[in-house]
């Protein structure tokens, strides 16, 4: 019951006690110096809360605010730079290396028939068959070595 | 010019002309929300991180925040609602680094190896503060937001719940656990400041209820 009504102070404090719930509390802190004393207790730390309330961060709090806005607009724009450094470079490099491709299909496809378009724009499909008759593996008679 | 520390001022005419001209890249414009809502970010701030050089730059770092958002920002919330929104988020960021960094070299809790006392104030007030500070730093960083909202900056029962974006039920019942959690922490500051304040202290509770609610 005590708990209750210690709870109860709490809400009358904040305002969300019901006018008939408020009524009962109000009979219970007339009866009860205990109540009384609890309901003291809450408004003292109250008070103490909100005059430890700091007072600011200081002089010149706003000034530094800007000074490091302009810090990390700075870091900012440095970063942009080297990331628009970046994919320039990138840029240059993936279109001589789209060139170069085109290039080396274009050789391998006016060499000859031999080729397939996937073979002419990747690797030859040589197997491991085809590796064996090479003649690394075979002697000059044709036997293997 | 004016530094409003009070909670849901609301989006003033003069808010909406700077950030207009902040919009619009004038950086004195800018300057001049940043000191109108900078007591109310430091007051949200410390009370999440305590004093110290941490919560400055989280500070600074809620505005580096909304400089960069200026062109999104829409006013669907108030000017304060929404700093507040982004030092509460940028502060349990802050708790959560500190948690993981501490939890390396030491097994110490964070709130504990974190605080550094406010050396500003003077006397009897000063170590109260210091206590309460130290106080709200035990608590849980999801307890420690509701208290800071609620009862460090003023904020109403339904305001906190909108930032945090919870129910009203959840605020308060967080509310109602922290509450008697810092009764336990800070009982030496309530014997100390019933004694200075004797029969007056009823009177003064009284006035003190009268502030929050």
């Amino acid at each position: 019951m005590e708990n209750k009504l210690k709870k109860r102070i709490t809400r009358s404090l904040d305002g969300d006690l019901p006018s008939r719930e408020q009524k009962r509390l109000d009979e219970a802190l007339r009866r009860s110096p205990g109540l009384r004393e609890e309901k003291t207790r809450i408004l003292m730390l109250r008070r103490a809360l909100a005059e430890s309330r700091a007072p600011g961060f200081g002089p010149g709090f706003a000034g530094r605010v800007i000074r490091r806005i302009a810090e990390v607009e700075k870091s900012g724009m440095e970063t942009d730079v080297f990331y628009e450094t970046f994919r320039a470079l990138f840029r240059r490099v993936a279109l001589i290396g789209a060139a170069a491709l085109l290039a080396l299909l274009t050789y391998n496809l006016s060499i000859g028939d031999k080729f397939s378009e996937e073979e002419a724009l990747f690797a030859s499909d040589t197997t491991c068959r085809e590796l064996q008759r090479l003649p690394l593996f075979w002697d000059g008679g044709g036997n293997e070595r | 010019m004016r530094t409003d520390s009070r909670p849901d001022s609301g989006f003033t005419p003069e808010d909406r002309a700077k950030l207009e001209q902040a919009r619009g890249g004038d950086q004195n414009a800018f300057m001049e929300l940043v000191k109108r809502y900078e007591n109310r970010v430091a007051a949200t701030v410390i009370g999440m991180l305590g004093h110290g050089p941490e919560a400055e730059d989280v500070g600074q770092e809620v505005f580096v925040r909304f400089y960069k958002a200026l062109s999104r920002f829409r006013g669907d919330s108030s000017l304060g609602t929404y700093l507040t929104r982004i030092a509460i988020n940028l502060s349990l960021n802050a708790i959560k680094r500190r948690t993981r960094q501490r939890g390396m070299f030491f097994s110490d809790s964070e709130g504990k190896m974190a605080f550094v006392p406010d050396t500003r104030g003077q006397g009897s007030h000063h170590e109260a503060v210091t206590l309460v500070q130290r106080g709200l730093q035990q608590l849980s960083p999801r307890d420690r937001t509701v208290v800071v909202l609620r009862l460090v900056d003023g904020y109403s029962t339904r305001e906190t719940a909108e930032i945090l974006r919870l129910p009203q039920g959840t605020v308060l019942s967080r509310l109602s656990r922290a509450q008697e959690r810092l009764k336990k922490i800070l009982d030496p500051l309530y014997h100390d400041m019933r004694d200075q304040t004797g029969d007056d202290n009823g009177k003064q509770a009284q006035e003190t209820n009268h502030q929050i609610s």
